[in-house]
């Protein structure tokens, strides 16, 4: 580390108090910087010392005594309308406790908490206005350093905040001084030399203020980093304008995109701050990362974030995703499709989600799936396709799912499904096809349904199907509904049976199935005569 | 200013050396990339997207001169004037054709970009 030029520091205040006393609990806080300030003298905890004085040795021994937080007293141009000030004349009034966060020209930041115990104002010939606060601290000071890349750890340390790292062209001639300006390299400030860099005009990122931050324009936007030889394999931290988080992530060797996959795919609209380090970062390492991102811009939860469509859609390099706070997400379009390297999921809050539109799919590497809240689901078109690795499925809420469109299609290592809540569901167009693995499947509800094309179509193994699935359903094809499947004797009976039952109106409909046996001539073939003599034509094994 | 642009597939190889004279040097060859858009008839576009000043406008639509870090000619320039004829410039968005290299004044890009019609197409990244 070097030496930091007090110009640029800056003190910021909160009146309200963190849920938790640390770097996490201090982010999330909503800060006021405190104008005029001239100085911030240094403060600190201090132990007064205790000493006892044997008789026999006559050496004084020393022990800790009480613990002081310390006080300072700041001095300040008085301005009655700097928000800042304000919140500190009312913690005076109110005697309340209050939070201060600290920050370095070097953007390291420090929070301690404290009472404000008197604000004194003054005037004289020659000077401004000045005011001075006296601040008794309460509680001791959280650190939250730079990320820390020593022994020559690999990696990259991106910031959009530091306008001495940014340039407007890749080969880094013409600095970055104002708003509005093209950010084509961005300096690695790791120590490792991975500069990002974009040679191509047209997909630069914008420089912007208030927060400083590099913008993307989401159609192709992006920086390169070349990863050296052996690819980084640890820990991702992403500060962006919607949100804060750190990943579990291998990025093999080569160019990677910083600003999203292609330019297209990211979680916001601006990147604050960017980590990737070779060798994972514990929590406290992470916590503090993103503690830093947060306290130069970022946002640090994506908690009012409504549409996550595409955030981190293709983002193979993720190994591990962090419980984000996803509550207020409506829309899901997209937002995990291909991340083919995440082996689990948290359970993440998806009340409020209505649209699952290819949420997870081509997640082909998840071997279980938690039993996240989707019972605000309408919409579960490709949902979990191709999650080919999943063996088993959660019970979850779908009772409002409308589409059903290729949800589970290719999910070819289940081996037993739940008893889903189906009845609202009207378009179950390949909803199954290709669950190979299945062998039998459960009364699920298809009262709505008007759409059953390919619906099981290939699943192979699926011998046992019940009674009465259909008996309910007013309408809809069933091409190749049960094409290449295993079914018994009397599965395919069931099925047969149940269409005559249900109320489908006679016309023009077709019912397909291939493999697995015949129907019975006691009671499939019957069944089969009944809806040919409705419109349907069927083709089934045996060639009846 | 943010300019949006729209260019089909067969106007490709004629916008980016139109986007070498414009811009800076051989790295503005690769700014039409993937077709990820496409209209309403099915035609693929590549899109790109930049803040640009008032005078790029003038300059794009000006006679075109081959810029002066080209000195081993890497730039057509016959493939720069069609684009250049080709060039639709519009302060509003306006549908993009298949024809033309369509260029719309937007604050948002995907914004534009949907207005103009087209909506985004996953391609291998």
């Amino acid at each position: 580390m070097a030496l930091t030029e007090g110009i640029g520091g800056f003190l910021s205040v909160s009146a309200a108090t963190p849920a938790t006393f640390d770097a996490a609990g201090y982010v999330a806080l909503s800060w006021t910087e405190v104008g005029e300030a001239s100085d911030v003298p240094e403060f600190g905890g201090a132990y007064s010392p205790v000493t006892f004085t044997p008789l026999k040795s006559g050496i004084v021994n020393k022990f800790h005594g009480e613990l002081n937080y310390g006080s300072i007293t700041i001095p300040l141009g008085y301005d009655s309308n700097d928000a800042g000030q304000i919140i500190l004349l009312g913690a005076l009034a109110s005697k309340n406790e209050i939070s201060f966060r600290e920050t370095r020209s070097d953007k390291s930041v420090r929070y301690i908490r404290g009472k404000v115990m008197s604000f004194p104002r003054g005037q004289s010939v020659g000077s401004v206005n000045m005011a001075s606060c006296n601040i008794e601290f309460t509680r001791g000071d959280v650190e939250v350093p730079l990320p820390i890349f020593a022994g020559g750890a690999e990696g990259v340390l991106l910031e959009a905040f530091d306008l001495s790292t940014l340039f407007q062209n890749s080969a880094g001639a013409t600095p970055v001084t104002a708003a509005g300006q093209p950010v084509g390299r961005m300096l690695d400030k790791s120590g490792n030399g991975n500069h990002a860099t974009q040679a191509t005009a047209a997909r630069r990122l914008t420089y912007q203020t208030g927060p400083a931050r590099a913008t993307l324009d989401k159609v192709d936007d992006r920086l390169l980093v070349t990863v050296p030889t052996g690819g980084f394999t640890g820990t991702m931290v992403l500060g962006t304008d919607q949100g804060t988080a750190s990943y579990g992530v291998t990025i093999p060797a080569g160019s990677y995109d910083i600003g999203g996959r292609g330019g297209q795919y990211f979680p916001g609209n601006a990147i604050v701050g960017q980590v990737i380090r070779d060798g994972a970062l514990s929590y406290e390492e992470a916590a503090a990362t993103e503690a830093y991102f947060v306290g130069n811009g970022a946002t640090a939860s994506y908690g009012v974030v409504t549409n996550f469509t595409d955030f981190w859609r293709d983002w193979s390099e993720l190994t591990s995703f962090p419980l984000i706070d996803t509550s207020a997400g409506t829309n899901f379009n997209n937002t995990w499709w291909n991340c083919t390297s995440l082996t689990s999921f948290p359970l993440v809050d998806t009340s409020a989600g209505t649209v699952f539109n290819n949420t997870w799919r081509d997640c082909r590497s998840l071997t279980s799936f938690p039993l996240v809240d989707t019972s605000a689901g309408t919409n579960f078109d490709n949902t979990w396709w191709n999650c080919n690795s999943l063996t088993s499925f959660p019970l979850v809420d779908t009772s409002a799912g409308i589409d059903f469109n290729n949800t589970w299609r290719d999910c070819i290592s289940l081996t037993s499904f739940p008893l889903i809540d189906t009845s609202s569901g009207t378009v179950f167009n390949n909803t199954w096809r290709n669950c190979r693995s299945l062998t039998s499947f459960p009364l699920v509800d298809t009262s709505s349904g008007i759409d059953f094309n390919n619906t099981w179509r290939d699943c192979t193994s699926l011998t046992s199907f019940p009674a009465s699935a259909f008996d309910n359903v007013k309408g809809g094809n069933f091409i190749s509904a049960f094409t290449n499947t295993a079914l018994t004797q009397t599965s395919i009976d069931n099925i047969l049976v149940s269409l005559v039952a249900s109320g489908i109106a006679a016309g023009t409909r077709v019912f397909n199935q291939s493999g697995g046996s015949a129907p019975s001539a006691g009671t499939g073939q019957p069944a089969i005569d009944t809806l040919r003599s409705r419109g349907w034509t069927v083709t089934v094994t045996g060639g009846y | 200013m943010r300019l949006t642009i729209a260019c089909p597939d067969a106007l490709r190889d004629d916008a980016n050396n139109l986007a070498m004279v414009l811009g800076y040097g051989l790295g503005d060859a690769l700014t039409y990339g993937a077709l990820n858009w496409q209209d309403a008839e099915g035609n693929l576009y590549a899109g790109a997207s930049l803040p640009v000043s008032d005078a790029f406008t003038t300059t794009a639509q000006s006679g075109l001169q081959r810029p002066s870090w080209d000195t081993d000619s890497h730039v057509n320039m016959a493939a720069a004037n069609r684009a250049q004829a080709a060039l639709v410039f519009s302060l509003t968005p306006v549908a993009a054709m298949p024809n033309k290299l369509t260029a719309c004044v937007g604050d948002d890009a995907l914004t534009t970009l949907a207005a103009m019609g087209l909506t985004h197409v996953a391609v291998e990244i």
